[in-house]
């Protein structure tokens, strides 16, 4: 029973692994652009949170609304004011350029916030929990998971129905013809640069409420979401969930085995996919928004 | 009538500045004292580590944030079968090589599998299990790491001064080593693939043993150049050797002198330690100036110091285009 319940709490963590790598793979889908600095940028969202929960109306979860619109102006402004001045053939200036970004972000915080471990206080949903088939699981795991699936719905649902969602998919398809139709495919990068912080903020927000983390945090945070990436394989939906259950799984169950392990035997998990599957997990899958 | 070829007076140039550079570095231990040794071994031993990212970024073509691997991994290497046999560890540097060539050709055939950020990202992956697992055994010094047992017994002077030669030797070689090689046939074909991997195939060269073939020798490189490193403090511990921090230092260098170039990391190494000397009190400070300069540097002169001194100047003595003969 132990056993399960590792596996469902593994579950329950992986959908917010899985939210953790939505920002960085929607933004590679749309642009080929990888945000070395997201990792940075989530722990950044949790630090705004950290600051806005106590003015949070309600109740403090709902904290992650104000931080995710403050992500996205963010966004918009990272992709117009830098990444959008180095996009070209070659991706190595805008992965540098994010590196050196996320360097100045991460000691930035240190230096502002110090170097100590903290997390947001949601009150006594922290310890509330309840038996579902004889396995005792916390109300805020599931509460999150909830929002991780709601955010995925939602989002492949804007992208499919609405009007900028078409206008996103063809930019993503190709930036270049889009523009004879009259888009200025800048302008669609900055949105979608704005969506993919918005979505890595409210990962961020959580996984501050779920755990703790320092101004450190963010490289451990962009390994994971990279790794839910590439186990989806590039730029697929909900092959990019499952890669989260996938290393939220192992984590657990590592933990149980090995508790100073870390993050290691995820890293393993991700390295034996990659060597079995190249393509990731998501050739099992056909379900893609965005062309490969 | 033929014009002079450009590359005679250019090769003479390089024989000229590479014998003098092989003389000064030569002497240097007769003229400095024991702490600017130990500060020279430093300085090159982390131009070394640049010089192996600038190859791997500007010369491969592949970007890693994962070179801290080899540079652990050297100095584990090192230090374990030093430590085990009792054997005098500089005799190893050339086992040192091995390995981590060895090891680099081991993981190529997955990583190669994945492009651009997400290869240099699966390095880092790689380099973080690494860390995580000698951090996790006891036999390999777990979290407070090991110390180099033979080097104690040995007079501390030649120690010091050795350890030196092997550092400038790797210096020596990370510049007209780095250039010797991009004027041979491989060295060629390393460019043709980087520039145009499409054209490159097309001309007949074989892309992806011409990457393996770059990321092995780098990743060998950079081991010797850790392995070096550690010699140098005696002691070696995951949390340092494996640090993300030393990607810090290789990018800082490599961009702000220019990516793909033999001169820009010289450039970028004696700006970084100048750096340091001045804001190494600063802490977190220091580290947010050399992420900054790297920001502004790729939206403002993309190639690095260097190249806005190439670009005034003309001035480039490790070129390594061939200049078509002058028409008369």
């Amino acid at each position: 029973m132990i056993w399960l319940e590792t596996i469902a709490n593994g579950i329950l963590l992986g959908g917010l692994y899985a939210l953790i790598g939505l920002g960085l793979g929607f933004a590679f889908g749309v642009m080929r652009v990888v945000n070395v600095a997201q990792g940075d940028f989530i722990v950044a969202a949790a630090f705004i949170g950290l600051y806005l929960y106590p003015w949070t109306p309600i109740h403090p979860i709902l904290v992650i609304l104000p931080v995710a619109l403050i992500a996205f102006g963010i966004g918009i402004l990272l992709q117009r004011l830098l990444i959008n001045r180095v996009l070209g053939h070659d991706q190595i200036p805008q992965i540098l350029l994010t590196f050196g970004l996320a360097i100045v972000l991460r000691n930035g915080m240190v230096a502002w916030f110090g170097a100590n471990s903290q997390s947001i206080n949601v009150g006594n949903m922290r310890f509330w929990g309840f038996n579902f088939l004889g396995m005792r699981l916390g109300v805020l795991p599931v509460v999150v998971l909830v929002i991780a699936i709601v955010l995925f719905a939602a989002l492949r649902f804007w992208l499919n129905r609405s009007r900028m969602g078409r206008i996103i998919r063809a930019t993503a398809d190709d930036h270049q013809v889009v523009q004879l139709l009259g888009v200025n495919y800048r302008n669609v990068y900055a949105v979608a640069m704005g969506l993919a912080l918005a979505l890595s903020a409210v990962a961020g927000v959580l996984l501050a409420m779920r755990g703790s983390f320092t101004p450190y945090s963010g490289a451990d945070r962009l390994l994971i979401a990279f790794e839910v990436v590439v186990i989806g394989g590039l730029g697929s939906f909900w092959g990019m969930f499952i890669g989260g259950i996938v290393l939220g799984v192992t984590q657990l169950l590592a933990l149980k085995i090995d508790p100073s392990a870390g993050l290691m035997y995820g890293h393993i998990v991700f390295f034996i996919i990659l060597i079995l599957s190249p393509q990731g997990l998501s050739s099992l899958f056909s379900m893609k928004v965005f062309r490969k | 009538m033929t014009a002079p070829r450009p590359t005679t007076t250019r090769n003479l140039t390089i024989a000229i500045l590479g014998v003098v550079s092989f003389v000064v570095l030569a002497a240097m231990p007769e003229f400095v004292g024991q702490g600017d040794l130990r500060l020279m071994i430093e300085i090159f031993t982390v131009f070394a580590f640049a010089q192996s990212w600038n190859f791997l970024a500007g010369y491969v073509g592949l970007m890693s944030f994962g070179q801290q691997l080899f540079i652990g991994l050297g100095a584990y290497f090192l230090f374990m079968t030093s430590n085990t046999w009792g054997i005098n560890p500089f005799f190893l540097l050339p086992l040192v090589f091995v390995f981590c060539g060895l090891f680099a050709a081991l993981v190529a055939p997955f990583v190669f599998r994945l492009r651009d950020a997400y290869f240099a990202i699966s390095i880092w992956v790689i380099a973080e299990i690494v860390r995580l697992f000698i951090a996790q055994k006891d036999w390999l010094g777990s979290v407070s790491g090991l110390p180099l047992v033979v080097t104690r017994d040995m007079d501390r002077t030649v120690v010091a001064v050795s350890t030196y030669y092997v550092a400038a030797l790797l210096a020596f070689l990370s510049v007209f080593g780095l250039y010797w090689l991009s004027r041979q046939k491989i060295g060629l074909a390393l460019a043709a693939v980087r520039d145009n991997e499409g054209t490159a195939a097309a001309v007949g060269i074989n892309v992806w043993w011409t990457r393996f073939f770059g990321f092995v020798l780098t990743g060998g490189f950079a081991g010797v150049a850790g392995a070096v490193y550690y010699m140098s403090v005696f002691h070696v511990e995951p949390g340092g050797a494996f640090d993300a921090n030393w990607m810090v230092v290789m990018l800082f260098i490599v961009i702000i002198g220019g990516v793909g170039t033999v001169e820009g990391p010289i450039i970028g190494t004696a700006i970084y330690f100048l750096f340091r000397a001045w804001f190494a009190g600063t802490g977190n400070l220091y580290l947010m100036l050399l992420g900054a300069a790297a920001v502004i540097t790729m939206l403002v002169a993309s190639k690095g110091l260097w190249g806005v001194v190439k670009n005034t100047t003309g001035f480039e003595p490790f070129a390594t285009r061939r200049l078509p003969p002058r028409q008369s």
